[in-house]
């Protein structure tokens, strides 16, 4: 019996450790997510005026491109924007299965990996993986999204695939994100000619001319695309982790408070049962 | 003169400066140009180099530029660069450290 009681002892000191480390967890994602969100602000006046550029390129010049022309599909591909980490609740089992419900409508599915999360859940199941990239950290940096896009935009434009989406999640609030899927190439023209606000500036000039400008200007685009994905990704992998933690923390002390009454009751038990001796014993003694 | 314009440096990761001036000059890739307020919309692709904001009162800032392109309103005038450096974050990041080593 007193045996039992040290092993719930034990059992309630080391869950009590478990929640020490979940609640620091929690503490840290709230943290990182704070800042992640900031770079987030901090990238969007860039995609706004890039954005801008682009329907200014759309509403005075004719925009032709290879990234605009639609072909027959033969192959596919998804780029995955996941974490590498997990704790963090269904965060990345939710984005896979976006991804996997995609594919299966596409013809020749192929993948990029972003985050080892989707690596291994795609090659488990034995997906095509043409290239991936992990270790992204805790802060993206630009140029990771740039090597991403330019992957991207060679298999494209090598008719290695003719289609490409990006499936990551899109981040609702600091508990909530959804993941979506997004046609990456070719664009979608409506997404240009569509947005044609009619800003009424009149004609601009470019310089060298709106193919030189539109030439560079869209390869950026992509790379200014996949960059707000892992941006996006990045506080919504930390919002997730914080949420997963925090509910962690709480089951914990759920499971310490339960541990702790059984603990007594067992002690108790442990006292009544001596007492039961002595008296026992006294009552034979006086017999 | 003719008053301000608003000008915009950004870069992928962040707004790297914003506020009035009386003229921008910048490299396009067609030469050397002088941006005034009222300025026909114009959209060119910049060279590497660097991008002088002339502040009303006479100041010159001159921040470094890396690619990009540069967007043109009548009101308004946006850098869009690969990368921006203003020469005082520069200057705290790799000039003499006073405080603490």
């Amino acid at each position: 019996m007193a045996e039992g009681l040290k092993e719930i002892r034990r059992r309630i000191n080391s869950v009590k450790n478990i929640r020490k480390i979940t609640a620091a967890m929690k503490m840290v994602a709230a943290s990182k997510l704070r800042r992640a969100q900031h770079r987030a602000e901090a990238g969007r006046p860039y995609a706004e005026a890039v954005r801008g550029v682009l329907l200014r390129l759309a509403e005075n010049a004719g925009v032709e491109h290879p990234f605009l022309m639609e072909r027959p599909v033969a192959a596919s591909l998804a780029v995955m924007v996941t974490s590498d980490r997990g704790l963090a609740g269904a965060f990345n089992s939710n984005i896979n299965r976006a991804g996997v419900q995609l594919l299966r409508g596409l013809p020749g599915p192929r993948v990029i990996a972003v985050g080892r999360k989707a690596r291994d859940f795609f090659r488990r199941r034995r997906y095509d993986i043409v290239a991936e990239y992990t270790g992204i950290g805790d802060e993206v940096r630009f140029v990771q999204a740039e090597a991403i896009a330019s992957e991207v935009t060679r298999h494209f434009l090598q008719g290695g695939c003719d289609q490409v989406h990006l499936v990551y999640p899109q981040f609702v609030n600091a508990v909530t994100s959804r993941p979506v899927s997004v046609r990456l190439l070719p664009l979608a023209g409506a997404d240009l000619r569509g947005g044609a606000a009619g800003s009424g500036e009149g004609e601009y000039i470019f310089e060298p001319d709106a193919a030189g400008v539109l030439e560079r200007l869209l390869p950026h685009y992509i790379s200014v695309l996949i960059y707000r994905a892992l941006l996006e990704a990045k506080a919504s992998e930390f919002g997730a982790r914080m949420a997963a933690m925090d509910s962690a923390t709480r089951n914990a002390g759920e499971v310490i408070d339960r541990l702790t009454l059984v603990s007594f009751r067992v002690r108790q038990a442990a006292i009544t049962k001596e007492i039961s001796e002595i008296v026992g014993g006294a009552t034979a003694l006086q017999g | 003169m003719a008053g301000v314009i608003g000008v915009q440096v950004v870069t992928p990761e962040r707004l790297v400066w914003s506020g009035p001036a009386e003229m921008v000059i910048a490299r396009g890739v067609e030469g050397e140009l002088g941006v005034l307020p009222h300025h026909a919309p114009l959209i060119t692709s910049l060279l590497d180099g660097a991008v002088r904001i002339r502040r009303p009162g006479g100041t010159e800032l001159v921040i470094g530029t890396k690619g990009g392109f540069l967007e043109v309103k009548p009101d308004r005038v946006t850098v869009l660069a690969d990368a921006a450096e203003v020469p005082e974050e520069v200057a705290a990041e790799f000039g003499p450290q006073e405080e603490e080593a």
